[in-house]
């Protein structure tokens, strides 16, 4: 082998070998961004699912229900006390408790925040009291 | 070699966060259905709730049973900017089936608790993904 193609050889192998490592990195830097996400999409589900659960179980046990409403309405600020001892958030989570325009319920806002404090994610669900038993006919 | 390797896997990390985007996109179109779904039980409760005890077929049929219900209030509705339909309600021991469609066609079960006698939801269960149906768009 000469010494020109040996020069071609090394210079082919270093380019492809550099091109090769960019693209790994970009790989792993996806692949971690995905993995970070799969995480936080998890924990707003558990934390949706956990105040379900507490609701079913446990909103019986509190007052959270504004007094003679018809149809029954969840007192939001109530709820997010409740809620806040019974199912407290993780670090980087925000919850927000909004009042439906047409008083269907109060909208359960979760947000997961990055670094910045800007969402990332969000899960934004309807909770009747009527779903949980709490109107009492 | 080795550059098409890491290409591969580039592919395969590709593919993978456009199945999480997607998984997203399904969690956050079931939480519009699980809304629709609240909603359902809010406006089935008072003189609705009396309905709760039969098929959602026989509503128009029950007028001297349920006096002062008014069946249209729980076939549609909408929550937040969202349109929903009552695809079907089908009551049975304890509990209930309920079917609703979104205004984009997509559709999911519910299965509700149900007090003993048959006339108050005492709890929700998870919701059911059925798939999307487009060949019946509603306004």
């Amino acid at each position: 082998m000469s010494l020109p193609e040996v020069l071609i050889s090394f210079i082919l192998l270093a380019s492809s070998s550099s091109a090769a490592l960019g693209v790994w990195s970009q790989a792993t830097a996806t692949w971690q961004q995905s993995r970070t996400l799969q995480h936080t999409a998890d924990q707003l589900e558990l934390m949706q699912l956990a105040s379900h659960r507490w609701l079913r179980l446990h909103g019986a046990e509190r007052n959270l229900l504004i007094p003679g409403l018809d149809p029954c309405l969840l007192d939001a600020s109530a709820v997010a006390v409740a809620l806040d001892q019974a199912v407290p958030l993780p670090q980087g989570m925000t919850r927000q408790w909004v009042v439906d325009a047409d008083q269907l319920g109060i909208w359960q806002e979760l947000s997961a925040l990055n670094v910045d404090g800007e969402v990332q994610l969000q899960r934004r669900q309807l909770v009747s009291p009527a779903a949980y038993g709490l109107c009492r006919s | 070699m080795l550059l098409l390797s890491s290409a591969s896997i580039h592919t395969l990390s590709l593919q993978g966060r456009l199945r999480l985007q997607a998984a997203i996109e399904r969690d956050q179109s079931a939480d519009q259905l699980r809304s629709a779904a609240q909603a359902f039980t809010t406006m089935a409760s008072g003189a609705q709730a009396c309905l709760l005890q039969w098929p959602s077929v026989d509503w128009g049929l029950l007028q001297n049973s349920c006096s002062g219900s008014e069946p249209i209030s729980l076939q549609e509705g909408s929550v937040a900017d969202q349109t929903w339909r009552l695809l079907s309600w089908q009551p049975a021991a304890g509990s209930g089936d309920l079917r609703l469609a979104l205004a984009d066609g997509r559709r999911a079960s519910f299965r509700l608790e149900l007090a003993a006698d048959g006339a108050q939801i005492l709890g929700i269960g998870a919701v059911q993904l059925i798939g999307r149906d487009r060949s019946e768009p509603f306004s």
